[in-house]
This record gives C-alpha cells, sequence and structure tokens, in this order.
C-alpha cells in the first residue's frame, strides 16, 4: 500500500464510526462501567495486538456502538465521539513534523523564553500566618525578577514590594519596607550553602535599584563577579527578611529561587547561511562549543511584519569547537500563516542536555541578535503535509481505539 | 464538532486488513502510569484496566532526584512501553504530567508511538507553593525537596524546563480537580493559588494553560493539549464536567486520570 493510504484508511473508519454514532441514537443504553464491573466483564475481545488495528475493520462492520438518547446513553455516546475527535486531533497535530510547529502569540513561554512567574501573595503569608485570599485593604508582597536562569556574565535583578490591594487593574498603593535581613544562598543536595556578597535590596536608586524612592526595592546579583557563583551551576536562593512600615509590623521572610550557570556549556555566533530545500526553509545556526555532548537548539521565525510563523528544534550532538545546526522551518507552517518573506530570526536559545550523572541541563546565553533571511515567494514552499510511517501507524491506531466497541474495559 | 479533516477522508478501510495484520502480530499496547510526586509508584487503588492494554508503571525518585536526573529513569521506561514494536497510552498525574513534558520535549523518541497522555492534576505548569518556600509549604507537601524533585516544581522553574509547546506528536487531554467547601482541607493553600485550584496546583497548570496565574480551564492551551471532554457522563461518581472535577482535591486526581484514560 502506498504512503499515505493507511493514513486515509485509518481517518476513514473514524469518519465511519462518527456516521454510526449519530445513526446510533436510540439503541440500547450501554453506561460506563465502574472498575468493578469490569474486572469480570469485557465489552471487547481485543488483545494487545489490537493497537495496530488488525482487527478494526472487521470489528468496525460487524459491531456499532450502542446508544440510547438522554442520559447515560448521550453521555456515553459524547465518550465515544470525544474518542473519535481525538483521531482529528492527532491529524491536525501531525500536519507538521514534531520538531517544526506553528507559532502563536499565546505561546508566552516560547516568546519570551526565561521569564518569571510569581504572583503577589497576602503579606500573611511571609509572616508565618496561614488564611484565604487577600481582602481589600489588606497587604500583600511580590518578590521577583527578571530572568529565571543568569547564564555566564549576564544579571538578575530582583525586586520586592509590598503594598495594599486594592482594586484589580488599579495601580498598588505600596508601602515603605524595611530590610531586615538579605542572604543568598546556593540550593544543593547537602542542603542551603550561604554565599558571600555585598548585596543591598533598597529603594534609594542604587545597586540595580531602578528608581530611589518608587517603594519598588531592588538590586542586581551578577553571579560571575560573585567567586561562590562564578563557576556554579544549580540552583541558587535570595533570603530576605523584611518589616514593613504599616499594618502590624510583624517581620516577615522570602525567598526567590533562580538558576545559575556559571560558565556556558557552548556560546551563539549567528546564522551562517540559508537555503530552500524539499521540506521548507533551513537556517543554519553556528556555535563555539566548549562542552561536547547532546544539545537542544530552538529558533522563532516571524514575517516580515512581526506576525510569528513557528519555531524550529534540533538536537544534535555536537563535539567542542565550531559547529553548525540546522533548523528547519516547514514549509507548511508558511502556507497556514500566509507569510512570504523576508523572514526574521530570532530569539535563539538552547542548552546542553545532562548526561546520565549530571544534575541538570546547562543553558546557553540567548542569541542577542536577529537574522533577516531572503525575499522568498510563498511559491517556492511546499505546502505538503509532513507523512511518517511513525504518523501513519500513531492515527490508524488512534482510529483503532475510537472504532471499539463500548467501554473498551 | 466534527473537523473537516475526518469528514474529507472516504473509505478504504476493508483493504486494510490483511496488511495491517502482519505487522500487528509482534506489537503489544500498554497503558503507563507515571505517578507523582513524593510517590515510589503508582497508587494501586487508582488503576482501570483497559481491554488489550496491559498496564505498565513508571517508577522514579520523585524526592530527591532533580526533573533531568528522575527522567533518566522515566524515559527509559517510556520507550521500553512506547516505542518500538509497542505503542501506549499515558496516564501522567501530577508531578508525572511533568516528567511527561519534559520527555515530550526533549526526548521524542521515548514516546515514538504514544497515542495519547492522559493527565490529571498536572503540574507541568508548576505550583505557586513553591513559588518560595514558606512554612506552609512544608506544611502541606510534607517534606520538601528543594534540590531535588521541588527546584523545578515552582511555575518559573516548571515552565522554563523545556519547551512546553513540543508534543512529540502526542497529543495530551487534561483532566483538573477543583476544590469547593467540602474540601475544608485546602482552606490554607487558597490564598497562594491564583483562582481555581485542586488545592496544590492551579487550573493554569493542571489544564495545560500557556499562560500562568488566574485561569480558566477553557484558556488558551498548549500546542497539542486540550480539555478531556469525553469525562462528563451524568450519573457516573467520577464525573468530571467540561473536565473540571468538581469537589476532587489534588489526591484525587490519579483515580480520575487512570478511569478516563480510556
Amino acid at each position: 500500500m502506498r504512503r499515505g493510504g493507511l493514513l486515509v484508511a485509518a481517518s476513514s473508519l473514524a469518519l465511519a464510526l462518527l456516521g454510526v454514532l449519530s445513526l446510533g441514537r436510540g439503541r440500547s443504553a450501554e453506561p460506563r462501567r465502574g472498575p468493578a464491573e469490569t474486572a469480570t466483564t469485557s465489552e471487547t475481545d481485543h488483545a494487545p495486538e489490537a493497537i495496530a488495528l488488525a482487527t478494526a475493520p472487521r470489528r468496525m462492520t460487524a459491531s456499532a456502538p450502542s446508544v440510547a438518547p438522554g442520559g447515560a446513553g448521550e453521555d456515553h455516546q459524547a465518550r465515544l465521539t470525544q474518542r473519535a475527535e481525538r483521531v482529528s486531533h492527532a491529524i491536525a497535530l501531525l500536519r507538521y513534523p514534531p520538531g517544526s510547529q506553528p507559532l502563536s502569540r499565546d505561546m508566552r513561554d516560547v516568546l519570551k523564553p526565561n521569564a518569571r512567574h510569581e504572583t503577589a501573595l497576602p503579606l500573611a503569608l511571609a509572616t508565618g500566618a496561614t488564611g484565604g485570599a487577600p481582602t481589600s485593604g489588606e497587604l500583600s508582597f511580590q518578590l521577583t525578577g527578571d530572568v529565571y536562569t543568569v547564564v555566564g556574565r549576564g544579571s538578575l535583578s530582583p525586586t520586592l514590594e509590598v503594598f495594599r490591594e486594592t482594586t484589580p487593574g488599579s495601580e498598588r498603593a505600596r508601602v515603605a519596607v524595611d530590610i531586615t535581613d538579605l542572604a543568598l544562598v546556593t540550593v544543593e543536595p547537602g542542603g542551603t550553602r550561604p554565599v558571600a556578597t555585598t548585596l543591598a535590596l533598597n529603594d534609594e536608586g542604587r545597586t540595580g535599584d531602578a528608581v530611589a524612592g518608587d517603594r519598588i526595592y531592588g538590586t542586581t546579583i551578577v553571579p560571575s563577579a560573585i567567586p561562590a557563583l562564578a563557576a556554579y551551576r544549580g540552583l541558587a536562593r535570595l533570603d530576605v527578611g523584611f518589616v514593613a512600615r504599616d499594618g502590624d509590623r510583624r517581620p516577615a521572610h522570602a525567598t526567590l529561587d533562580f538558576r545559575v550557570i556559571g560558565s556556558a556549556p557552548a556560546a551563539f555566533i549567528g546564522v551562517s547561511n540559508e537555503r530552500l530545500t524539499a521540506e521548507g526553509l533551513e537556517l543554519s545556526v553556528d556555535l563555539d562549543v566548549d562542552e561536547p555532548g547532546h544539545y537542544f537548539v530552538q529558533g522563532l521565525l516571524f514575517d516580515a511584519h512581526d506576525a510569528p510563523i513557528g519555531f524550529a528544534v534540533a538536537r544534535p550532538t555536537l563535539a567542542r569547537g565550531r559547529a553548525t545546526v540546522p533548523l528547519l522551518y516547514f514549509g507548511l507552517l508558511f502556507h497556514d500563516a500566509g507569510a512570504s518573506g523576508p523572514f526574521v530570526f530570532r530569539t535563539l536559545t538552547g542548552q546542553r542536555l545532562p548526561e546520565a550523572n549530571e544534575p541538570d541541563r546547562a543553558e546557553l546565553a540567548m542569541w542577542p541578535g536577529s537574522y533577516q533571511t531572503r525575499a522568498y515567494r510563498l511559491t517556492e514552499l511546499s505546502d505538503r503535509e509532513y507523512e511518517s510511517p511513525a504518523k501513519e501507524a500513531k492515527i490508524q491506531a488512534l482510529a483503532a481505539l475510537a472504532a471499539r466497541k463500548g467501554g473498551g474495559r | 464538532m466534527i473537523s473537516i479533516s475526518l469528514r474529507t477522508v472516504v473509505g478504504l478501510l476493508a483493504a486494510l486488513g490483511s496488511t495491517l495484520a502482519a505487522s500487528a502480530a509482534q506489537a503489544d499496547s500498554y497503558v503507563v502510569y507515571v505517578h507523582g510526586r513524593s510517590q515510589t509508584t503508582w497508587d494501586a487503588s487508582a488503576v482501570h484496566p483497559i481491554d488489550g492494554f496491559a498496564p505498565a508503571f513508571v517508577e522514579y525518585n520523585a524526592t530527591t532526584a532533580t526533573l533531568a536526573q528522575a527522567n533518566v529513569d522515566v524515559r527509559a521506561q517510556l520507550g521500553r512501553y512506547c516505542s518500538g514494536n509497542n505503542a501506549c497510552i499515558v496516564v501522567a498525574y501530577s508531578n508525572g504530567g511533568l516528567q511527561v513534558g519534559y520527555t515530550q520535549a526533549y526526548y521524542p523518541e521515548a514516546l515514538e508511538n504514544a497515542l495519547y497522555v492522559e493527565a490529571g492534576a498536572s503540574a507541568a505548569g508548576g505550583t505557586e507553593l513553591l513559588n518560595g518556600f514558606t512554612s506552609l509549604t512544608g506544611q502541606v507537601l510534607g517534606i520538601t525537596y528543594p534540590s531535588g524533585v521541588d527546584a523545578t516544581l515552582s511555575v518559573s522553574g516548571a515552565r522554563n524546563a523545556y519547551n512546553h509547546d513540543l508534543t512529540a506528536g502526542v497529543a495530551t487531554y487534561h483532566l483538573g480537580g477543583n476544590t469547593d467547601w467540602r474540601n475544608g482541607l485546602w482552606y490554607a493553600t487558597a490564598a497562594f493559588l491564583p483562582g481555581d485550584d485542586d488545592g496544590v496546583v492551579s487550573f493554569a497548570s493542571a489544564f495545560g494553560c500557556s499562560s500562568p496565574g488566574k485561569q480558566s480551564s477553557s484558556c488558551a492551551k498548549y500546542t497539542g493539549h486540550r480539555l478531556d471532554l469525553g469525562a462528563g457522563a451524568w450519573g457516573n461518581s467520577r464525573r468530571c464536567a467540561n473536565a473540571e472535577c468538581g469537589s476532587v482535591d489534588h489526591f484525587g486526581m490519579d483515580d480520575r486520570a487512570a478511569y478516563w484514560a480510556y
């Protein structure tokens, strides 16, 4: 059977199932079974091998799902329909190769890597109390920063603010704070280890505090300038003791975790080449590799109007020295986005994946540059969907699953 | 709603039979359970067999090992059941969701033949409980493991651990718990968790939301992630209408995920 034929046939199975489901209204009810019943009763006789769909066509024609109008029957039908829709979901998901996917504005973590996500909390939680959500008039605090992982000579700028919770969306009514304690530690398997520093979380516009007197207390941590962190890789923590000059003035304590990669395992150089292939647009990214190993590289692509097109990843094994990593942007991405060149490549990130005996990944510093491609026409890029034997097998198997009679337990 | 792609495909089904019979001969199918934080294996009372799928249990260090260290064992076991000649359905609970997502992003080959992931109370988006270590965090979670599993279970830690929009071609279906007055035990954690939650993870994590913070189950989701909308059967004691399992706290969600995995 030619490539794609199995996929078409498997998809047809799901389609046929959906047709049967709509015809099946009015038949006997077949509510989902609980575990006690399923231990002794089976609605199918599928062996594990059934996953490869060998029996699916026969079963499809021999036994249609039975459902009843209303109540449990309707819900059971919904379950069966849901299973069939999983086939169409897989078909949609597998239109592109797994390593070259559409990019959308919703993908905040991808568009803005290394962001932090601390939320404001009731100050009472930092003073050891417990309780419900903050109410209007109560004090809240937020300890956060600008990045999660500090690589090489990068820095982290933590900020602390205490404020009175007002109506959502309104400006925070900040409260002055006395910083009573400030410590930096590394978080290691044996426990925390103090790091000697001269940090000063302040509101005086110095050592990293952005604006004096705004009651946002800031500082800057530069691990490469701190001997104990210059070569450190792992989790670190800022411990802050403080007292708000309002409310009950109880001592409060908060922490901020961040990662330090004292020396990056490799560094991005930039884009060295671009070319059209039968699959799409390939950009070659160059790196200087200090530590050989398995790497993960990711870059984002936008059109000339900054609309997102797609992201591509590669998982190469790299040796020490100069390396080139191709990133493929699948042709269909451009067609689905209605994009034509020139395209803009940026937000190039990467990491060395840990070996089995290493605790964690080691990030590379994000490439600060961007690269503009040639002005390709959409017609130069393939609009074919991704095809692979694994894709076909998966869709067949999902279709077989959807075609099963009853609950399958 | 049925997608166009399905409606436009016409039947060639009968031709499949003999061709596929041969390829099926050596294939095994598994439903693979991936447990959560501080557990050593899947709770045996939360196993719901699926005909034709042998149960398999991924076991890993969910306490002192980092996400990456534990994943060495996780992906080896996933690869055994979900690649090569074998295929699988993955049921992931809590930190198991983070482990499976990490595998999808960095080691997709281990999930080559995974059909889908059923995620209950996924912690792939982290939990605000671990954004800062407090005495309350310890009270809720018991022992904490700052340099181990907890190192990547903060919201920033989890969302930066890998690209959650990488699926390895495997869809993920979510169920999330939603505590209410019947789960009074969790009142203490409500102040940490924005919006609705199961006492340990907020909806933003449980439902694969692409943004953190206060979210509804209908949030914009990571690529390939959807609600399991087939779990709403009236009269079923494990009903999760619109994928929200009402009055079910975090610790009840492994059972729901296993039950609705098929």
